[in-house]
């Protein structure tokens, strides 16, 4: 950048002085080696151009400053990332210029995703200082945090500014938020944004005589669905277990299948406790979601009890279902030829489905389920080159030329990846998907993040997977399910579970938080 | 009496289908090892290739080795962790054994020591791992032990004491004293009489005893799971992570490993198959 | 009774309490050498086991996590973790009763087939020790790979369904790891082609040692096979059973590698033995110090059922190995 830099300001001036007209001076800047979107999203920001540039580009170029400053003086020469099966795709391609302008080899640990937060907890307990970076979900980040496996990143964050709030290439709220924060204070940098959104085939969709067949059935319009009685039409529909097409990919599996019934449930309106930390999953509205799920049971593929996300994917991608709900990493898989045969050029995506509120409205929400990020190791030897990492490879500019790798599963997160995409962005997804995302994405409710998250998810996981196998009714399940949680609760502390889940609910999108009661409550 | 007469058909037949009830899941595993990439996934699975090949063991060494066949590679080879079983598993065994032999003749030829000895020994046996592994942790962690294999051996050489202290007692036991005491008239101390009388006629059960502790090592998974970090993997840890790693279910690549694992098992199995009941009983019940 | 030479169950053995005529005076004395001998087992014992073990018990009357800082500051609890476990916690209790089903169910098949199987190799046929060694196999292998390979064996389309397919018709097959009953079938299934082949082994030994003179004698007396089996065999042979028994409670109240390849406990928590549960506590939720009192709980019970499981036998085995 340093050289360019003069002639770049040059343009930039003129620019601003309207001395240039917009189409000459994207030309010029990509002339200058300056990124599509970046000279996209300068040219039309309404702090003028320079102070534009200035500030896009300055979460990058700071976080490269930091990590010159820190690799001079760093004695290992090695940056030790543990990172999940999987993942590797999306930082593999930045190895050689660390390597080579700044002497630092990056070395990648690869666990099992579940396997991550064990390990954290592990080094918790053992102190090795093995790892420099840690790519946790945000649910270990509570528990991370007061184990004091990794740093507070607040102090960093004020001094190098990754401008993860910004307006304009900030992340998207309220992700920013519960995926990022631990009561307030920052734990992690997010570079995953898995929001998940429904995808369907639009061959089928566009077919004349199912659209016909269609209309005539249910009375409305072969589309999209926007409800969930619609989704549970469409798969009624279009589900041919014969030809080994069947309506719904949705998870039934351990582990995932209670994201099926939370996305439901909040859909409903309905969060998972009250202010008071009692559970509310339990109530008639998630008694409903179970329902419904056992009613979408018949219309599933029959792997739905044993899918996880890559083999899921697989099977859409081969054209065995109708619809997934899938994370932005499905679409991008089912997109791509080699990945999606059967899907490439054939899927219309949209917002998870709403439910229908007692006062009449539509709901819209959506589940933030993982959503990977970077967090520093307590034990770190170097732990202001692990931050510049984080920062930099979360950077606006970086990221956008990180995601849209195929070999990990690194998703969009910020503003700018959705709303003023790179092409290589665009041509992996597409700009009505990314919009989508958007859309989806600023409806979006956290996972249990929260001190003991993983406890919680599992007694509700346990409960929700054995409703869905027989094996309880849908009452009884919430009710054991809020009985262990309750446990849970009372043996971690109440007053510190509680903290942190009101920090969580005071960044929800409004009208979740009027139809959950979550307004009222702080 | 009972032992003159004959198998009749019918229990011949039932005997029949006994082994292949017993063998039909080696073969398997046998077979899926040697499937290609296109036989994995099959619906109905498939029983025996059609074009049998090697290219999963080669895959396991050599990760991008399957991206011959289009599927995307394996993500970590498996020869740190053959490495890590097999130096784990013969330096456990060496020390267990060289523990269990000295505690053996001690205990077989001037009792216990201590009553408490055989309480303590066996509860390690049987005290759920899981649990105790973390204060494994936190003690490593405090003597600079972790994620290094002499952790792990240290503690594989603990939970196979019993069975290598009992078991070769009773090949102690088998030694009449009076050979022991002929070759003390000799002039010889107690010391060597054992060393130089004692150990070379228990050779057979040595021999029996190493193998069987060897099983038990290779075999072991809890406590290499949680210990294992970055440096420290063995066999099982691998097969496991194959299983779980969420990049696909790579049916050829898993068995393939588990092959490789089972083959020296199964070799050492037969090579002690008297002295099997011996060992699984501590030396209770002998063949 | 049984000749001594087959069984012996020994804690305090023959010992060579005086100098031996005519013995070295050069070289260690005999307590010195009883002392040397056995003190690198009782080091390794103590350094690995015995400290390790202190400080689980110290940690399970504390509330320690490593969220609340470090172990040495831990907050002492008393008995809380203890009557959490034994009164509150239904999931500890259902793992608890569920390993001791499945136990049960898994020894009193392998004892059946193991039976069945040493019985038939009374017999004599070409062969012999070939069959011998194959049937020996599954025990050889290890318990992670016997779990992967069941799973992959009880997968919706595998073998084991496509065989019940041709008998039941298509459709018949159930799916295994998705009905509670049939995923606890499978874990029983799989454990037990594990371990026959060690009840095959002890009770064929313990069958070929039977004193010859007792068994003749019943027959003289008129008795029938049937009979003679049942009730002349088969008592003599109890110490032996008894050993089994104990040798392998021992080892699968502990049971984990094959249902951890299995099933994970799943579906819900139907397979969810005590050592799976113990080990969610430990690795996922961390809760270290609730996880060690639950350990020390299962291995009270363990210790008291294998006291109560030797009783019967333990005069007759110190008898016999006089």
């Amino acid at each position: 950048m340093g050289s360019k830099n003069h002639e770049i300001g040059n343009a930039l001036d003129l620019y601003d002085a309207g001395g240039m007209s917009r189409r000459s001076f994207l030309t010029a800047l990509s002339a200058l080696g300056v990124s599509t979107f970046v000279a996209n999203v300068v040219s039309l920001s309404p702090l003028g151009a320079v102070k534009a540039f200035a500030a896009i580009n300055g979460p990058e170029e700071r976080a490269w400053e930091l990590a010159r400053t820190a690799a001079a003086k760093a004695t290992k020469k090695t940056l030790t990332l543990l990172i999940p099966t999987g993942s590797i795709g999306n930082m593999t391609p930045y190895a050689d210029k660390w390597k080579n302008e700044l002497g630092i080899t990056l070395e990648f640990i690869e666990e099992p995703d579940e396997v991550v937060h064990t390990k954290g907890m592990q080094e918790a307990v053992a102190k090795t200082g093995r790892y420099d970076v840690m790519m946790p979900t945000a649910m270990s980040y509570p528990d991370w945090i007061d184990s004091g496996v990794i740093y507070d990143l607040t102090e960093w964050v004020e001094k190098y500014d990754p401008e993860i709030f910004h307006k304009e290439w900030g992340v998207v709220f309220p992700a920013s938020h519960h995926a990022q924060l631990y009561n307030g204070r920052v734990a992690g940098l997010l570079n995953d944004g898995d929001q998940i959104t429904l995808l369907c085939r639009d061959d089928h969709l566009k077919n004349p005589d199912k659209a016909k067949a269609f209309a005539d059935k249910y009375g409305y319009p072969l589309a999209v669905p926007k409800t969930w009685t619609e989704y549970y039409n469409l798969a009624q529909f279009m589900h041919d277990p014969g030809k080994g097409f069947y309506g719904s990919l949705e998870y039934r599996s351990p582990y995932y299948v209670k994201w099926m019934f939370m996305q439901r449930l909040i859909s409903k309106g309905r969060l998972y406790f009250d202010k008071d930390m009692n559970p509310t999953f339990n109530s008639d509205e998630g008694i409903a979601a179970l329902e419904d799920m056992l009613a979408m049971n018949q219309y599933l593929h029959p792997d739905a009890f044993s899918f996880t996300w890559s083999s899921n994917y697989n099977a859409f991608g081969r054209g065995e279902g109708f619809m997934n709900i899938v994370w932005p990493s499905g679409f991008k898989y089912s997109k791509a030829p080699s990945t999606g045969p059967a899907t490439t050029g054939k899927i219309a995506a949209t917002v998870m489905p709403a439910d229908k509120l007692k006062d009449g409205t539509l709901l819209y929400a959506g589940m933030f389920c993982w959503g990977y990020g970077y967090a520093v190791s307590r034990y770190s030897a170097n732990p202001e080159l692990a931050y510049a990492y984080a920062q930099w490879m979360t950077s606006p500019t970086i990221s956008s030329d990180a995601i849209p790798y195929l070999g990990g599963y690194s998703d969009p997160y910020r503003v700018n990846h959705m709303l003023a995409p790179t092409q290589r962005l665009i041509d992996t997804y597409s700009p009505e998907y990314l919009k989508t995302l958007y859309d989806n994405m600023v409806n979006t409710v956290p996972d249990f993040c929260l001190p003991g998250g993983f406890e919680y998810q599992d007694a509700l996981d346990k409960q929700v997977h054995a409703c869905m196998t027989g094996a309880k009714s849908p009452k009884d399940a919430l009710k054991d399910a809020a009985h262990a949680v309750d446990r849970i609760t009372r043996r971690i502390g109440k007053e510190k579970v509680q903290q942190s889940w009101l920090a969580l609910t005071r960044n929800l999108a409004d009208p979740i938080k009027k139809a959950s009661g979550a307004d009222k409550w702080s | 009496m009972m032992h003159t007469k004959k198998l009749s058909f019918p229990l011949a037949l039932l005997m029949a289908a006994a082994l292949v009830l017993v063998l039909f899941p080696v073969f398997w595993i046998v077979m899926t090892a040697i499937k290609p990439p296109t036989d994995w996934n099959a619906s109905p699975a498939i029983w025996a290739p059609s074009h049998p090949t090697l290219i999963n063991f080669r895959t396991l060494f050599d990760p991008d080795a399957i991206r011959e066949y289009g599927v995307g590679g394996v993500s970590q080879s498996a020869t740190k962790s053959v490495f890590g079983s097999i130096f784990a598993s013969v330096m456990a065994t060496a020390l267990s054994v060289l523990v269990g032999l000295f505690s053996a003749i001690g205990i077989s030829r001037y009792g216990n020591g201590s009553r408490a000895t055989p309480l303590i020994i066996l509860s390690g046996r049987m005290f759920p791992p899981a649990a105790i592994a973390v204060p494994f942790v936190i003690i490593f962690s405090n003597v600079g032990l972790t994620d290094s294999y002499t952790g792990l051996i240290a503690i594989y050489v603990a939970v196979t004491l019993p069975f290598s202290t009992w078991m070769l007692k009773s090949f102690v036991d088998d030694v009449p004293r009076e050979i022991e005491e002929a070759a003390m008239i000799d002039g010889r101390s107690r010391l060597m009489a054992h060393l130089t009388v004692t150990i070379p006629l228990i050779r057979g059960g040595l021999f029996a005893t190493t193998m069987f502790i060897f099983i038990l090592n290779w075999s072991e998974f809890m406590f290499a799971l949680v210990l294992s970090y970055s440096n420290v993997s063995t066999i099982p840890v691998q097969l496991a992570k194959y299983v779980t790693a969420t990049a696909g279910t790579l049916y050829g690549v898993q068995a393939a490993l588990a092959v490789l694992a089972i083959v020296p098992l199964v070799i050492v199995g037969y090579a002690i198959q008297s002295h099997l009941a011996r060992g699984m009983t501590f030396g209770a019940i002998k063949q | 009774m049984l000749d001594s030479r087959t069984i012996e169950l020994t804690e305090t053995p023959p010992l060579a309490a005086a100098p031996l005529r005519g013995e070295s005076k050069k070289g260690l004395g005999i307590a010195a050498m009883a002392q040397l001998l056995t003190l690198p087992g009782q080091i390794v014992s103590v350094l690995v086991l015995v400290v390790p073990l202190l400080v689980a018990l110290y940690m399970s009357f504390t509330d320690w996590s490593p969220t609340r800082g470090s172990l040495f500051n831990a907050q002492f609890v008393g008995f809380e973790n203890y009557s959490e476990l034994l009164i509150w916690d239904t999931r500890f209790l259902y793992a608890v009763i569920r390993t001791v089903l499945i136990s049960a169910a898994c020894l009193s098949l392998e004892f059946f087939f193991g039976l069945g199987l040493a019985v038939l190799f009374l017999r004599e046929f070409r062969g012999k020790s070939i069959l011998f060694s194959a049937f020996l196999t599954p025990m050889m292998i290890l318990p992670v790979v016997v779990g992967y390979t069941f799973w992959m064996l009880f997968q919706s389309n595998g073998p084991i369904n496509q065989i019940i397919e041709l008998l039941v018709g298509p459709r018949g097959a159930p799916e295994w790891f998705r009905s509670a009953p049939f995923a606890i079938v499978a874990v029983v299934l799989t454990e037990v082609w594990h371990w026959t082949p060690l009840f095959f082994l002890i009770l064929l030994s313990g069958l070929n040692s039977v004193p010859e003179n007792p068994v003749r004698a019943a027959v003289i007396l008129g008795a029938s096979p049937r009979q003679v089996f049942w009730r002349v065999v088969l008592p003599m042979l109890k110490p032996v059973i008894i050993v089994a028994f104990v040798i392998r409670s021992m080892e699968i109240i502990k049971l984990f590698d094959e249902v951890f390849m299995l099933t994970r406990g799943g579906p819900g928590s139907a397979t969810e033995t005590i050592s799976l549960y113990i080990y969610k506590l430990a690795f996922n939720d961390f809760q270290l110090a609730y996880g060690a009192a639950a350990a020390f709980i299962v291995l009270l019970g363990s210790l008291l059922l294998i006291h109560l499981l030797l009783k019967p036998v333990r005069n007759q085995l110190l008898e016999v190995s006089r």
